[in-house]
């Protein structure tokens, strides 16, 4: 059995620098059992018997990283779930065999609280002291040697930027390993009657409290030095009631259109690639179903999932550097007081706003939301921002309902976001006051000293989220792409009459190439109208028709269930333009503009097109954050939630939208 | 605790800048949490800002909490008085 090292300290302490340096890429991350809290655990090769010739693995140790705490007590999940850990009551990490208790040197005697109780657990203990610089800096001097004499444990000051003090952790690890850790010294814990005096006082909290202010005050030297204000001053602006909230939303806005412009490229690129993979496939592939599911249900599908990495990478990515500046914790604090009056914590709008890029990576960000029922609040709401997915279906609508007003346009496309934005904190609050109720907690956070932030970390951070989501999420989008190549694939159809007559007509003509374009994309039109997905739509049609819609966008909202912007290619193939539509926007706005009921009555009248527009403002329609909310909150309950209240929401708006503008315009 | 006689306030009644011993922590959700955030009896407390939410600092950190949370944290603003707390006890 592997040795297994605990890594516990306060959060902001370093330990996630620490575990990073220690393990780098060679590391897992999963759920304690029966809680999102999160684990992160990786494997640490320790320097090899200088006589022995032992491989690196017998000589490796695992090391679990614990969620950031105060105390042992048990106050939050992430409290308790550390407190079972290290007590060896968890059933998934049952046995440890030393702990590194990560101890911030500037905060030295809070940071002891909590050593005091690790040291209770009886277990050997090293303390990896960071943050020595800052202290320095604020004139804290630590007497390292005294500490480990009083502490009974080694104690090793860390540097990692600098690289300092991580091989002294390693060998001291190793030498421990050689005698399985069995035996050790434990570390001395205080004594009872410093915990509990003259009849325990009523808080438990401050004669520990009291002993490792007394303990701190023995080992720190403090030499006076003006204290380093520029935290201070910085967050004179930065948690200003009116500055903190324009601060923000510059940040925000700044990471909203990275996200927006930088993603663009790779995911460009993805698509452009796996379309050429895709057409290569089908040029070697036999022109069969065999071939057509590999290159338009396996490879589709494959694209669709790599296609969301670029967002998740470059979100998690500037996420992390903001938490690492110590940015985040003051965003969540000058948002706090405005989205109260939703029933959110402040911690809520960093998700909210990455929501306007893709609501993937922005259900998987609520994370930082401590409270169960705030953070599931949130994610219920969040697919309701227009995400970047929506915008081409966006574009086509409102240049259908204004095709040379620009300005007007322009007000649409703010009225669909600002719609969106209004639908989400409408409905957080409605189900704080019905589903989930409850106060959300009270603000309490740490506000971190501001400092420069960790590309490494951030690198890391980023790519475990995105092997989380293909991992989480890969496997079952995959199988939803091929599910729906089935269903727009089968049952198969004869060739209609038109597309027959079309290519016996190109048979005699010169050049032919025009008529058997318009051959194949008869063709197309027809096999889908003729497949499962077809006959579904003409089956929910009389469901449609009080949006104003016909068979064939009911056909458009079917086959866009799982990814909205699908409506766009489907539109373009059941207006027979295959799929030149979706690359030529303006010829396809032009054909749909022309597109007439066989009463000759046009389909895109403008309740129409309004009604749809505000259908896919507020309809659910993409599978793959369905599956994101599955996993993020452990049950399809919450998903199928989602989608429930979001096309009901939809439908109903859609309803009203079209039946009114009936009576006013056509 | 007996605290009658004391100059205890609750702590959104610091003024920005000062700072008090904290005598009292009332019974409030997420009280153990705050607990050992630091926010305890007997420690000092210094105000970096007021207002809803304020920004206090106890032992080397900054805290942000809501006014609400605030009010169910009794102090003995600083003075060279013999700590109430202690007497108190």
């Amino acid at each position: 059995m592997i040795p297994r090292i605990l890594l516990a300290g306060n959060p902001n302490a370093g330990k996630t620098t620490l575990f990073n340096a220690l393990t780098g890429l060679r590391m897992r991350t999963g759920n304690f059992h029966g809680t999102t809290v999160e684990w992160k655990s990786g494997s640490l090769r320790l320097p090899g018997k200088k006589n022995g010739s032992r491989g690196p693995e017998t000589d490796g140790v695992e090391l679990l990283d614990l969620p950031g705490i105060y105390s042992l007590k048990a106050a939050t999940p992430e409290e308790a779930v550390a407190a079972e850990v290290l007590t060896g009551r968890n059933p998934d990490f049952p046995h440890a065999g030393a702990i590194i208790a990560v101890v911030d040197a500037s905060n030295l005697d809070r940071n002891l609280f909590l050593v005091s109780q690790l040291a209770e657990c009886e277990k050997p203990m090293i303390l990896a002291v960071t943050m020595l610089d800052v202290a320095r800096d604020a004139g804290i001097r630590i007497d390292l040697d005294l500490l480990s004499e009083r502490l009974n444990c080694p104690v090793i000051p860390l540097n990692i930027p600098e690289n300092q003090g991580l091989d002294l952790l390693r060998d001291q690890l190793a030498q421990w390993r050689q005698k399985e850790f069995e035996g050790l010294p434990l570390p001395r814990k205080p004594e009872q009657a410093a915990l509990c005096g003259a009849g325990c006082s009523s808080c438990p909290f401050s004669r520990r409290f009291t002993w490792s202010e007394q303990l701190a005050a023995e080992v720190v030297r403090k030499h006076h030095v003006a204290r380093p204000r520029s935290t201070d001053r910085l967050d004179e602006i930065l948690t200003h009631p009116l500055w903190g909230v324009f601060a923000f939303l510059g940040v925000m806005t700044l990471l909203f259109a990275l996200i927006f412009t930088v993603a663009e490229i790779p995911m460009a690129l993805i698509e452009g690639l796996f379309a050429r993979i895709a057409e290569a496939a089908a040029g070697i592939l036999p022109d069969n179903d065999f071939g057509s599911l590999i290159s338009d249900g396996i490879l589709t599908g494959v694209g669709n999932v790599v296609v969301f990495l670029p967002q998740i990478l470059i979100l998690f990515f500037f996420l992390a550097l903001l938490e690492d500046t110590g940015y985040l914790s003051r965003a969540a604090f000058v948002m706090d007081r405005l989205m109260r009056k939703v029933g959110l914590p402040g911690t809520a709008f960093v998700p909210m706003i990455s929501g306007h890029a893709c609501a993937i990576p922005a259900i998987m960000s609520t994370r930082v939301i401590e409270n169960a029922r705030d953070r599931l609040a949130t994610i219920l709401v969040l697919p309701l921002m227009s995400c970047a997915a929506r915008i081409p279906v966006y574009v086509i609508l409102i240049r259908i309902l204004f095709p040379n007003q620009p300005l007007l346009a322009a007000l649409a496309f703010t009225g669909a976001y600002a719609l969106g934005i209004a639908a989400a904190l409408g409905s957080a609050f409605l189900i704080k006051k019905t589903i989930l109720p409850g106060e959300s907690k009270p603000l309490l956070l740490e506000l971190p000293a501001y400092k420069s932030p960790g590309i490494t970390n951030a690198l890391l951070h980023a790519c475990e989220k995105g092997r989380t989501f293909l991992k989480q999420a890969g496997t079952i989008i995959l199988l939803i792409s091929i599910a729906l190549w089935v269903l727009s694939t089968y049952p198969k159809s004869e060739p209609p009459e038109t597309a027959r007559e079309l290519r016996a007509q190109a048979e005699q003509a010169e050049s032919p190439d025009g008529l058997l374009g318009q051959a194949d994309r008869e063709e197309a039109r027809h096999a889908l109208e003729h497949s499962f997905a077809g006959h579904m739509a003409r089956g929910i049609e009389p469901l449609v028709r009080p949006l104003g819609f016909d068979g064939r966008i009911g056909l458009g909202i079917l086959s866009s269930f799982a990814a909205r912007e699908v409506i766009v290619s489907t539109l373009s193939i059941v207006y027979g333009l295959g799929e030149e539509g979706e690359e030529d926007n303006l010829l396809l706005v032009d054909t749909l503009r022309q597109a007439r009921h066989p009463d000759g009555s046009p389909v895109f009248t403008r309740p129409a097109s309004w009604s749809l527009l505000v259908f896919y403002i507020l309809a659910m329609q993409c599978l793959p954050t369905q599956v994101i909310t599955k996993s993020e909150t452990g049950s399809w309950k919450w998903p199928l939630l989602q989608l429930g209240y979001m096309s009901t929401l939809a439908y109903l708006a859609s309803f009203v939208v079209y039946q009114t503008l009936r009576l006013f315009l056509l | 605790m007996n605290l009658k006689g004391c100059n205890t306030i609750p702590l959104p009644r610091l003024s920005k800048g000062s700072c008090g011993l904290i005598s009292e922590v009332q019974n409030v959700d997420e009280l153990s949490r705050l607990q050992s955030m630091g926010v305890c009896i007997g420690r000092r407390v210094e105000v970096i800002k007021t207002g809803d939410p304020l920004i206090i600092r106890v032992f080397g950190s900054r805290i942000g909490l809501s006014a609400r949370m605030a009010e169910h944290v009794m102090v003995e603003p600083c003075s060279r008085a013999p700590r109430c707390w202690e007497a108190a006890e």
